[in-house]
């Protein structure tokens, strides 16, 4: 399963991030492998979507890049 | 990677934390009005420094370093960061460095202090952001905290400037004892490889070395070198480097957060209300053109009244200082040549300065991010990032300014495409030309309700821009791809939402109008002086002959100049240097429906666009250019052709000219703000020739198919 398949709301475990300068801007802003997010927001088409990590923090990442973005929903 | 133990006499303190911690909040606070806005060595992004003052009336210099979440810098304006860290002979090298911890994001906010403790600076731990982390429902054992953390600790509220006394107590008390760096031992073989050439205390330092040297201006070149081959030679994947070393600490830290604070309640905070409503599918699209458009109404109309006083302040000015002033070539220089050139760049301080006010609020409150959000989607299909929407927008102000702030978009391709198609954005120096050609041209009947056929043209004009640049942009994309890798991602966080601190909006208004004013204004000024030069001077037997048939043609038809001196003007315009360029490029400009007048006026043109319209004034010998626009209108629109008897500035002629400006490269300040951005001179030859040939063939198709 993949960040672009959850829906608002839903809880999941970031597994593999398949893209690794994307792992380590994440890593480095607090969220990386093995985080527990929320799916925040999605945009029209396509467009960025937002995560809500534990601490609450809101974090926006292009679809393309959730498309590679696997997780384990909770 | 030796440091020098020190004594505790503070005078350099450094202030380092993640973004929105508030650490210019706490910069703000502390340092009052007292800063100054300077460049780090060798690079152009903003270096903040400002004068703390003491209750005892000590001084100390604080500088206030760009807002990072980790030491693996990813984007120039992060990587300032690492020269005062590790140069030993970097002259903001700190005393101090003060680590501001963002409560509401503990975990995150130890990385970056983790990674600064390689280093061996005292360090003053400030925790911010409290409420934040109250409002989530988290709480934090402060004792437990500061007593784990082993290092002096405040707790303060840099909003409502609380906890500062203690701060400054605890600067003052503290004991010379330094923060010894967790000495870990080079384990691997390309780290004491490293360690044999260039010391290191600790892998950190290893880390940081080979995955930033590319970037590390201190380094010498053979040193880079040296440092490019233990990559290769080790095979060295420098992306997983990184990310594990942040990874293990970030395991490490996240235990030690659970043990000084509580897990985040599942409340619905303020920001996520608002969320509900300004990132709404289709309202928040809505929210933004509302405000889009607030923001362009307030450009032009909040503007024109100061605009109208520096222009009128000017011209006084100018007409005292000749009426003090003997008549003399100096005393031309001063008025029409220097003077004029610091107006051209005066007057447009009151847009700058309000738009960069307005786009100050918007990212104060947090919701700048939220519209780069929003516009990411649109913006990546011309291969530009949400984050292009603030220099496309800021383009419609100055172009200087709105390419200085790509700084913060990590991915090189994406910023060098807005960086080339940002200048096509309508800038406020194309308004009076705009304005003009539009006057003569477009009837100022209404149609459409509210809306003048005058103002429909003007924004479509504007429209033209932006489309112009999306176009571009997407073109672009794909010239690059071949020489750019993609390493386009967009990753961005999306801040609390908070009012506005009025005091560092006050300071971003003045920096930016400040970088617009100094960048854009020599150069501005190095110009006017040049075309001056060339608008003064020619031939010499050229221009007796040109002030002796001014004279006798006055005597003979007075009725066609405002005054004797006019017409000499505009005779011996002709006759200088420039009116020989301009004759020179006629041939070149005819089939746009340009004559060698209008040729002069768009190399005058190159020193701001706006010059087009004194120029204008000069040519047609309206003789004071200033507030004789109408008489000016009137000239143009009753010049012939001395050939054919045709109307000179015909409907076909002006729209090609409004399509000429619309999208002509006619600033040098630009070429040069572009070059210094991109580090090259290619970039902005490049500019220079797209844009011209976009000019050209688009006028030429509008003159071809309006005439």
């Amino acid at each position: 399963m993949v960040l672009t398949d959850l829906n608002v709301g839903e809880k999941a475990i970031i597994e593999d991030f398949n893209n690794p300068q994307v792992e380590l801007v994440m890593t480095d802003m607090g969220c990386p492998l093995g985080t527990t997010i929320e799916l925040y927001h999605k945009t029209l088409s396509n467009g960025p979507l937002s995560i809500k990590t534990a601490s609450g923090n809101l974090l926006a990442i292009r679809s393309k890049e959730a498309k590679n973005l696997i997780i384990r929903k909770q | 990677m030796t440091t020098t133990t020190q004594a505790l006499d503070i005078r350099n303190i450094a202030l380092l934390g993640n973004p929105n911690a508030g650490k210019s909040s706490l910069f703000n606070a502390l340092t009052g009005l007292n800063q100054k806005v300077g460049n780090y060595s060798g690079v152009t992004i903003d270096k903040n420094t400002g004068t703390w003052t003491w209750a005892d009336g000590k001084t100390v210099d604080l500088i206030d370093l760009p807002g990072i979440y980790s030491l693996f810098a990813k984007s120039p304006d992060e990587r300032v960061v690492l020269d005062p860290l590790f140069n030993l002979e970097n002259k903001d090298r700190p005393d101090l460095i003060l680590l501001v911890l963002d409560a509401s994001n503990l975990t995150r906010s130890l990385l970056l202090l983790d990674q600064i403790r390689a280093f061996n600076f005292p360090i003053v731990v400030v925790l911010n952001m409290l409420d934040v982390a109250t409002n989530r429902g988290v709480e934090i054992d402060l004792k437990k905290l500061e007593q784990k953390l082993d290092l002096p600790f405040v707790a303060i509220n840099a909003r409502l400037q609380s906890g500062l006394d203690t701060l400054e107590q605890t600067i003052q008390t503290l004991e010379p004892t330094l923060n010894t760096p967790a000495s870990s031992a080079l384990t691997e073989a390309w780290e004491q490889e490293i360690h044999q050439q260039i010391p290191l205390q600790n892998n950190f330092h290893a880390k940081l070395l080979l995955s930033q040297y590319e970037h590390l201006p201190f380094l010498a070149t053979t040193q880079k070198t040296f440092l490019a081959n233990i990559v290769h030679k080790y095979q060295l994947d420098l992306i997983e480097l990184q990310t594990q070393d942040s990874q293990q600490r970030l395991t490490t830290l996240n235990a030690f957060t659970e043990e000084v604070a509580s897990v985040p309640k599942n409340v619905v905070t303020l920001t996520e209300r608002l969320d509900k409503v300004l990132l709404h599918n289709i309202g928040g699209y809505f929210i933004f053109f509302t405000i889009l458009l607030f923001v362009f109404q307030a450009i032009f109309n909040l503007a024109t009244p100061p605009m109208d006083w520096i222009e009128n302040s000017f011209t006084d000015f100018s007409s005292w200082l000749a009426t003090l002033l003997p008549e003399s070539l100096l005393t031309d220089l001063l008025i029409d040549g220097i003077i004029a050139g610091i107006g051209g760049i005066v007057i447009f301080i009151p847009q700058i300065a309000i738009l960069f006010g307005i786009i100050s609020i918007l990212d104060e409150t947090g919701y700048m991010a939220r519209v780069m959000f929003l516009t990411d989607k649109t913006m990546s299909r011309f291969g530009l990032n949400g984050k292009s929407i603030v220099p496309l927008i800021s383009g419609t102000a100055c172009a200087v300014p709105a390419i200085m702030a790509t700084r913060n978009i990590t991915s090189w391709k994406e910023r060098l495409t807005t960086i080339m198609v940002t200048p096509l954005m309508s800038c406020a120096a194309r308004l009076p030309v705009y304005i003009i050609f539009i006057a003569l041209v477009v009837p100022s009947a209404a149609v459409f309700g509210p809306f003048g056929l005058q103002s429909l043209v003007l924004a479509g004009l504007y429209l033209g821009g932006f489309l112009a640049a999306l176009i571009s942009a997407a073109i672009f994309n794909k010239l690059l791809s071949r020489d750019i890798p993609e390493d386009n991602f967009f990753v961005m966080e999306l801040p609390s939402y908070k009012l506005p601190q009025w005091k560092s909006v006050g300071i971003t208004i003045y920096q930016k109008t400040s970088d617009f004013v100094w960048e854009a204004g020599k150069i501005i000024i190095a110009l006017s002086i040049i075309l001056w030069v060339l608008a003064t001077y020619g031939p010499p037997t050229a221009m007796q002959q040109a002030e002796q048939e001014a004279i006798e043609l006055y005597q003979k038809q007075p009725q066609i100049a405002e005054s004797e001196a006019a017409l000499i003007a505009s005779k011996q315009l002709e006759a200088s240097y420039i009116g020989h360029v301009g004759h020179f490029i006629e041939p070149v400009i005819r089939p746009l429906g340009y004559d060698w007048k209008i040729g002069i006026a768009l190399i005058t043109s190159f020193a701001a666009r706006e010059v087009f319209v004194s120029t204008m004034a000069t040519i047609y010998s309206v003789g004071d250019p200033d507030g004789t626009e109408g008489t000016l209108l009137d000239k143009l629109r009753n010049e012939k052709n001395p050939e054919t008897g045709a109307l000179v500035f015909s409907t076909a002629t002006s729209f090609s000219l409004l399509v000429f400006y619309l999208f002509a490269m006619q600033c040098i300040a630009t070429l040069a703000i572009v070059q210094r951005e991109t580090k090259s001179w290619k970039w902005p030859m490049i500019q220079l020739a797209y844009m011209t040939a976009l000019a050209y063939f688009g006028a030429l198709l509008t003159y071809q198919l309006l005439s």
